[in-house]
């Protein structure tokens, strides 16, 4: 079985224990010095990036991109396959690209999120929406999509939707069963507030641990 | 042969829908006289007027979907325990979610989707997403999936990438006009 982490910015990136293959987007060389497996970028970027960029892929790290580059090797991004093969463009951020390269190109078993979260309200408006629908294509595709705890990203805020009478217990009774099920708790009231409150776009991350504190 | 459902809502983009398939609605679209083959229902019986919901039965012909039992009318349960037996997952936020997941269930070929349009912030951050999930699920095994074009569902924001659909990090369409080449499949 194949799994891996994909790796993003947000907050719960903190969880994110490096024990499988790692794929991130670009910029998180700006918290960690780990050798990721493959970085993502569809982003011009600034100089010194580039230059990390380097060292990276000489480090043995595989750089997708749109676009070659004059200072390191790049794997184009295979659009085309990926249109042919969904024949949809809801590409709202770099962790769609990912899930579609690892749903067609690389047929993963099982990928991990973390620092996927989508706490900020425009966010949520704008690139969550294209992050699950691609968790769906996984998980129609028979993928296992696992996400951190305190993400946004594939959670309701009221529980399961419906009234289900006398049937809820049952339902509750399936998920012990069911091993192998993806359960997605219920958002956090407080990450909710913070994301829906329609005020700013950031969150404050104070109220998450960082790594110093964790350790 | 194909097999094909629509799945109508209330939101303004229902008055695309062609009526051309098997149409499955939402509770209140009986209301609108359409033909309707199965309405779905998951609130508690005491939000509706039991009384009226049993005429439209008798008057449109439509079989009752819902999620628990009412001795005064002609009920056929959601199948929901299967439903989660076969996806694994509680992640259903609203009625189109739950009306996806039982029409990837039966393998329908093809689903159609008018008038879940997720047009306000707070559908944005609450349904849309999650419904998206269920787009993708469908996808994912292959199902075509048909929305109504003025749908904010499956779509960016416009304030977000200067025009609707416009890929993320690209400043451009994708090369040689790769969506053109599909557009039998562009529609999501």
């Amino acid at each position: 079985m194949r799994e891996i982490i994909f790796l993003g910015r947000g907050p719960t990136r903190v969880d994110c224990p490096y024990d499988k293959e790692v794929w991130t987007v670009s910029y998180s060389w700006e918290f960690t010095k780990h050798i990721f497996d493959k970085v993502f970028t569809v982003h011009a970027l600034k100089e010194e990036d580039n230059a990390y960029l380097k060292k990276l892929s000489q480090a043995g790290c595989e750089i997708i991109a749109t676009e070659t580059s004059p200072d390191y090797p790049v794997t184009i991004y295979p659009f085309e396959r990926i249109l042919k093969r969904f024949g949809v463009k809801l590409f709202s951020d770099l962790v769609c690209y990912m899930m579609a390269y690892a749903i067609e190109v690389e047929k993963v078993d099982k990928i991990w999120w973390y620092g996927i979260d989508c706490l900020g309200y425009a966010t949520y408006a704008m690139e969550r929406g294209g992050m699950e629908f691609w968790a769906g294509v996984a998980r129609g595709a028979g993928i296992e999509v696992i996400n951190t705890h305190d993400s946004a990203n594939l959670k309701p805020k009221n529980g399961m939707y419906g009234d289900w009478g006398d049937r809820k217990a049952a339902v509750a009774e399936l998920f012990k069963k069911h091993k192998n099920v993806v359960e997605y708790t219920q958002v956090r009231n407080d990450i909710f507030t913070m994301t829906n409150n329609g005020q700013a776009d950031m969150v404050d991350t104070s109220k998450f641990p960082d790594p110093v504190a964790r350790a | 042969m194909s097999r094909e459902v629509t799945l109508l809502a209330m939101g303004p983009s229902r008055v695309e829908c062609p009526h051309d398939t098997e149409l499955w609605a939402t509770m209140y679209m009986y209301q609108y006289d359409y033909h309707i083959d199965k309405l779905f229902c998951t609130h508690n019986w005491n939000e509706y007027n039991v009384a009226e919901v049993k005429a439209a039965q008798k008057r449109l012909g439509f079989k009752l979907m819902a999620s628990t039992m009412h001795p005064e009318l002609d009920i056929e349960l959601i199948p929901i325990e299967d439903i989660l037996r076969e996806f694994g997952t509680r992640y259903y936020v609203d009625m189109v979610g739950i009306m996806l997941a039982y029409a990837v269930f039966l393998r329908y070929d093809r689903i159609k989707i008018y008038g879940c349009d997720c047009m306000t912030n707070t559908f944005y951050a609450n349904e849309k997403a999650p419904t998206e999930f269920w787009v993708g699920v469908a996808r994912g095994r292959g199902i075509e999936v048909q929305i109504a074009s003025s749908s904010a569902l499956c779509k960016l924001p416009e304030q977000a990438k200067g025009c609707f659909n416009v890929v993320y990090g690209l400043a451009e369409e994708p090369p040689i006009n790769a969506f053109r080449r599909y557009p039998e499949t562009a529609g999501v």
